[in-house]
């Protein structure tokens, strides 16, 4: 199966919509498999890694109260924030359970959840790329490139 | 003799299940998929990382 091409549709929105939402960018350009195939692996990653790290790893700053501050969390934040609405959307809840408790920054379940999430953004960074260059430059069909060496 | 015994706990932690090292096998598992489907077409191209030799039969 070729991606099929799509010369009507614009590869910088395949690129906003993936962001949006994974996997939309290759619903865009008509791969409807693996759309689904990439909003179920991305934003299970990301909901597993929130899970791991029992809630409190989606920071965009630490809580004042109980928690020291903490730069580096932009740079999480900023991986993170690649995974697009569900990572935004999962930030105010994130933000909430920090809020209500002490977070233990040394504790290794939540350098993995936090690890997981920022690696679900780092993943549809490449998922939006892929998106965008099936658009831009979309593959021929095989049987195509073997009539014309033929 | 005792070179063998840290050998071994050394493999023993990490299979271990208190080890936060299993966490890693499933997100490689995942990374791997993402990356070959971003690759491939086939979806028995990618399921190979899954499922081995099998998929190739």
């Amino acid at each position: 199966m070729t991606a099929p091409g799509r010369p009507d549709r614009s590869p910088f929105a395949a690129l906003v919509l993936g962001w949006i939402l994974p996997g939309a960018g290759h619903a865009y350009a008509g791969l409807w498999g693996k759309a689904a195939l990439f909003f179920v692996l991305i934003t299970a990653l990301l909901v597993a890694g929130l899970v791991i790290g029992r809630g409190t790893v989606i920071l965009v700053r630490a809580p004042s109260e109980g928690n020291e501050v903490r730069s580096e969390l932009r740079l999480w934040y900023a991986a993170q924030v690649c995974a697009g609405g569900p990572a935004i959307a999962l930030t105010p809840i994130s933000q909430y359970i920090a809020a209500e408790g002490t977070i233990d920054w040394a504790d290794p379940l939540h350098e993995m959840g936090t690890l997981y999430t920022a690696v679900a953004g780092f993943l549809n960074l490449l998922v939006m790329m892929d998106a965008y260059t099936r658009i831009a430059y979309p593959r021929r069909p095989q049987q195509e490139d073997q009539e014309e060496d033929a | 003799m005792w070179v063998w015994d840290v050998v071994c706990g050394f493999f023993a932690h990490l299979v271990s299940r208190s080890n936060p090292l299993w966490l890693y096998y499933p997100l490689c598992v995942v990374v791997a998929i993402v990356y070959k489907a971003t690759k491939c077409d086939e979806p028995r191209d990618y399921a190979f990382v899954l499922i081995g030799p099998a998929a190739a039969l």
